[in-house]
């Protein structure tokens, strides 16, 4: 299997004139045909960032300093993303087009003014040589194949008309209206309610099958990410901190930072029985700790190491790494 | 059983939007559809159920915030008088504020900006009588120490705490007047899962230390699953299922509360099966016929579609309004 998208050692910073903040450093993926990679972290992990620098699609501000994403076509060489010029010709024809990326807040990135299938007919237009009509033929065969129980008449309506679950499936529908080959999905299901939620994750999990799409599904739930992912990458403060299969990260976690998560989760909890919370919050990006950045918070704190050293990067089983100081 | 500490006897809250001159009559929203619940002192009840289904409108009433269209809402006080929540007015909805006390979901809107930690503490200290100056300001550092904050903080300003701190800081202000009920309103649901969990842990103690009792409103199952004592499940205004924490989650009688426990995540089975609805909830202008679950349900038959169930209690325990209770389908 050949991966679809390569990332390596990238990392992105903020531009803030007198320096620039370090928001993800070097991390490292990839993403094969029909696979899904989760990624799991607390707000500012750096866990959107990564992602949506595989479209360009930086906040202002943030760049790429450092690493390469690469990108192989169906056909020919790879691409480096990278190398590519901000928001010129090259990037916009792979973005939508071949990767195509769902956003946490639909009613955000819908177009207020635009009818839905006004918007997945420009989507259309602009990747496809549709003509209008059958541009709109396919609108609402996508429609249809989302779910929609009557997709002539969601069609013509705007996003306002609509409740957020069915916000979600017509953005699900403009981001397949190209055939992505890898679909990024960013918290998608986080603004839903749970029996919405579970039409969702049925829904992406159905559509990944049938299309044999690639998938980044990001979320701060990892009990939602332990089902849908194939593997898993656990980021802290821009950092990935552990990456392997979603089930050996799961049931046997190796970093201190991915077995507190699991274990402040009162899904997995006894009743009644103390949490094992993390002390204190996730720090600033602009103070970020010395040595291992999670040490003021580790409960399995090793010593003066984790001050003064940056861990490296071990594998502590088949296709299964950690950055911590306890497995040297 | 004892007496309960606040009951609720077939509330009910429409809102109506007033007709007039080119604005045609509309249905009301049926917020709360008639909903009849216990909570016991000592014990934390959560009213779970999606967005939608009432349960802050439930909140709101308990609170004496808006008053029911239909039914009552009684609060036990310290000295064992009933209290007809709705008829309260002046001193004695005072008495109720120092009983019932509120946590909000964002920590971010629910402090005023422009105050001082201590002075959010120390206004209803002062408003309820119970403290003023010097000693006050240590009662402020008591609550202060309660919630895990240091001294420091009372001179600072919301801004420059964190969710997961500013949470404590609302928390704090909800025990300054030493209640006996805390209503949590999605008290965790903007937090980081760490932060939740710090903050569901010192829920757990001053339960513990100080004996309160809560009502947890959340759409959060997991947070329900572990901390709470009974559960209520709510569905378009309506109670469809109540029961104590362990049984429900254990045998879910109501078609709808096995599909929200399915989506809950496990460690130990990889596939398990998600119970997928078809359709979304009803709009509360529109409630449908019947059971009001019925065009989401797949056991639904006849008789769901025209009778409402009502819930009735159960041989084995708890309460179910379901024509077809689940046991007696498997």
């Amino acid at each position: 299997m050949k991966d679809l998208v390569t990332v390596e050692d990238l990392s992105i910073g903020f531009d803030l004139r007198e320096l620039v903040l370090p928001a993800v450093d070097s991390i490292s993926f990839s993403v094969g045909t029909g696979e899904t990679l989760g990624i799991v972290g607390e707000s500012g992990s750096g866990k959107s960032l990564s992602a949506r620098a595989i479209l360009g699609l930086l906040p202002s501000g943030g760049k790429t300093t450092g690493g390469r994403i690469s990108y192989q076509p169906e056909e020919g060489d790879a691409i480096t993303i990278t190398d590519l010029p901000k928001n010129g010709r090259a990037i916009r024809k792979l973005r939508g087009a071949e990767i195509a990326m769902i956003f946490q807040e639909p009613m955000a990135s819908l177009s207020p003014v635009h009818t839905i299938g006004n918007q997945i007919v420009t989507t259309l237009r602009q990747h496809t040589d549709l003509n209008k009509r059958a541009a709109l033929a396919r609108a609402i065969e996508l429609l249809d194949q989302v779910g929609m129980a009557s997709p002539a008449i969601i069609a013509e309506q705007y996003a306002h008309q609509l409740s957020g679950g069915m916000r979600q499936r017509a953005m699900i529908a403009m981001a397949l209206s190209c055939s992505p080959r890898l679909l990024i999905c960013d918290e998608p299901t986080t603004a839903l309610d749970a029996t919405t939620e579970a039409q969702v994750v049925d829904l992406l999990m159905k559509l990944q099958q049938d299309m044999k799409m690639g998938m980044i599904f990001i979320s701060h739930n990892i009990g939602l990410v332990s089902e849908i992912a194939d593997r898993v990458m656990v980021m802290y403060l821009g950092q990935s901190i552990e990456y392997g299969l979603a089930g050996h990260v799961l049931r046997k976690p190796a970093h201190p930072y991915t077995r507190a998560l699991l274990g402040a989760l009162p899904a997995f909890a006894e009743p009644g029985s103390e949490l094992a919370s993390l002390q204190g919050a996730v720090p600033d990006l602009a103070a970020r700790p010395q040595g291992c950045t999670f040490h003021p918070r580790c409960p399995e704190y090793a010593g003066d190491q984790c001050k003064t050293r940056i861990p490296s990067v071990h594998v502590v089983a088949n296709q299964h790494l950690a950055r911590c100081h306890i497995h040297e | 059983m004892n007496e309960p500490l606040l009951s609720l006897v077939n509330v009910e809250k429409h809102f109506t939007q007033s007709s007039g001159f080119l604005r045609p009559a509309v249905e009301p929203v049926r917020a709360v559809n008639g909903i009849s619940l216990m909570i016991h002192e000592g014990q934390t009840t959560a009213l779970v159920g999606e967005s939608g289904c009432g349960k802050s409108t439930a909140a709101k009433l308990i609170t004496g915030a808006i008053s029911p269209s239909a039914g009552q809402i009684s609060l036990r006080t310290r000295d064992g008088n009933i209290l007809d929540v709705d008829r309260l007015r002046g001193r004695a909805r005072k008495a109720l504020w120092r009983d019932v006390q509120l946590i909000f979901q964002d920590p971010y809107s629910s402090l005023n900006p422009r105050m001082t930690v201590k002075q959010i503490l120390a206004e209803p200290l002062r408003n309820f009588n119970i403290a003023r100056g010097a000693e006050a300001t240590k009662m402020v550092e008591e609550l202060l120490d309660r919630v895990g904050l240091q001294k420091t903080a009372m001179n600072r300003y919301p801004h420059a705490f964190s969710g997961g701190q500013r949470q404590r800081i609302g928390i704090a202000r909800a025990l300054a007047v030493q209640p006996r009920l805390i209503i949590g309103d999605e008290p965790v649901s903007a937090l980081d899962v760490s932060v939740a969990a710090q903050i569901l842990n010192l829920f757990q103690s001053l339960k513990q230390e100080l004996g309160l009792t809560y009502l947890l409103i959340t759409h959060d199952l997991a947070v329900v699953r572990y901390s709470a004592d009974r559960v209520a499940v709510m569905y378009l205004g309506n109670i469809v299922e109540e029961n104590t924490t362990a049984e429900l989650f254990a045998s879910p009688k109501h078609p709808y509360t096995q599909a929200l426990l399915s989506a809950l995540p496990s460690h130990t089975n990889d596939q398990k099966s998600r119970v997928v609805l078809p359709g979304e909830v009803a709009s509360a202008r529109a409630i449908p016929s019947g059971c009001a679950f019925h065009p989401r349900c797949v056991y639904a038959n006849d008789l769901c579609k025209s009778a409402a169930p009502i819930l009735k209690a159960q041989p084995a325990g708890g309460r179910v309004a379901c024509h077809i209770p689940l046991e007696s389908i498997r």
